[in-house]
């Protein structure tokens, strides 16, 4: 979420009706799509996480105590549907990065490949920090780990990414190829 | 290497396309919530009623044995089988263990001569065979870890054999500190065995748990 709802959105929300509600539903769609997308690696599943995420939003966004929580706790959302999407879809197969656009833009499908060689943990927090512009505090908040541990991984995530950037498309690893107990 | 990651990333992000957001579907699982509370609670009720028929048929099934059979899994797992047990977790009391240890056919020695600050949390009575003690040792390592788990059983119940009977309340201790395939410790005082399942203590607290068991026993 680049941009975070107006609170008053979100307040509005959290009082209000289902007119409020189907507005916010509205305003963090596209970025809980953009989350979900950029764990997942696939339109599919992410169209899913993103209509699991704003449902249960929907039906709970009462029960938020603050508007100033509310990214961490939607995104937070979000990053749990995913992921137990992709425990249940994945079972040891490999995320096939598909280009999320039509429009062939080589740098883009190389982060998208990058991504994809990299273990759950390290791509999460990686979607998180540059995808999304959080800082390790909110992501830690996200993950439920500790901040010093989301550094950790984005630091290790970085290592990992550079050579993967730098070299021919062709010859990135896959997923299986990274090692299972990286981080 | 930082900025470009970010550039890239960014412009990644800006390259997804998103679809129409799907809002008459959202709404309408949104407001389906109360019938599929509905339908869980329903399925709850009858999975604890299924869940109770299955321990009554397993207790009616067990009713012809008053044994207690305590064996050991190739991991190094104990199982304590026996047709009435009865449990008192994390409050449990000296008192409780003395009164598993009144109603047990064997002379009960209980534990003794633990680290300090070793905390009594749960008692388990196995049938008349055996009692399970859990304590939770001192230290912050050791108190984060599973309560160490300590059998008292009759010698005549302990088996050597890995199958245990089935139809019986299983008790499972874990391995947790046991070699892989390995067996876990064990000794004799007077009539009881004492077995650690998941051994958390050091080896010079072992002995000395083993040698005041010993005193206690003479």
């Amino acid at each position: 979420m680049r941009s975070i709802p107006p609170h008053d959105l979100i307040e509005g929300a959290q009082r209000g009706g289902p007119v409020e509600i189907e507005r916010l539903i509205e305003a963090i769609w596209p970025d809980a799509y953009r989350l979900a997308y950029a764990i997942l690696g696939e339109r599919t599943g992410a169209e899913d996480v993103a209509q699991e995420a704003c449902v249960v939003a929907y039906r709970t966004i009462s029960s938020l105590r603050s508007a100033a929580a509310f990214r961490v706790w939607f995104y937070r959302i979000v990053v749990r549907r995913a992921s137990e999407l992709k425990r249940r879809r994945a079972r040891g197969e490999p995320i096939v990065a598909e280009p999320a656009s039509d429009a062939d833009c080589s740098d883009t499908i190389d982060i998208w490949r990058a991504l994809a060689a990299l273990p759950r943990t390290l791509r999460d927090v990686v979607v998180l920090h540059y995808f999304e512009g959080l800082t390790s505090r909110e992501i830690a908040s996200i993950l439920c780990a500790p901040e010093g541990t989301v550094r950790f991984r984005l630091m290790i995530a970085k290592r990992r990414l550079r050579p993967l950037l730098a070299e021919d498309p062709d010859t990135l690893r896959s997923d299986r190829e990274v090692q299972p107990n990286g981080i | 290497m930082e900025s470009e990651l970010s550039a890239r990333c960014h412009d990644a992000r800006e390259h997804i396309v998103v679809p129409a957001v799907p809002l008459d579907a959202i709404r309408d699982a949104a407001q389906r919530p109360a019938a599929a509370k509905g339908r869980s609670l329903r399925r709850s009720w009858i999975a604890a009623l299924l869940g109770a028929a299955s321990l009554a048929a397993i207790a009616a099934g067990a009713a012809a044995w008053h044994e207690t059979h305590v064996t050991f899994a190739h991991s190094g797992a104990v199982l304590v089988t026996a047709d009435r047990m009865t449990a008192k977790f994390r409050n449990a009391s000296t008192a409780d263990a003395l009164a598993a240890a009144r109603s047990a056919d064997f002379p009960v020695v209980l534990p003794a001569g633990l680290p300090p600050g070793s905390r009594l949390s749960s008692v388990f009575r196995a049938g008349p065979g055996a009692i399970v003690l859990g304590y939770a040792l001192p230290g912050a390592r050791r108190a984060s870890r599973h309560p160490t788990f300590i059998l008292l059983a009759n010698p005549s119940s302990v088996s050597e054999s890995s199958t245990s009977p089935a139809g019986k309340i299983r008790l499972r201790m874990p391995a947790l500190g046991v070699p892989a395939f390995g067996s876990p410790i064990r000794w004799r005082v007077g009539g009881e065995d004492v077995i650690i399942g998941n051994n958390n203590f050091t080896p010079s607290e072992l002995t000395h748990i083993k040698h005041a068991m010993l005193a206690l026993a003479r």
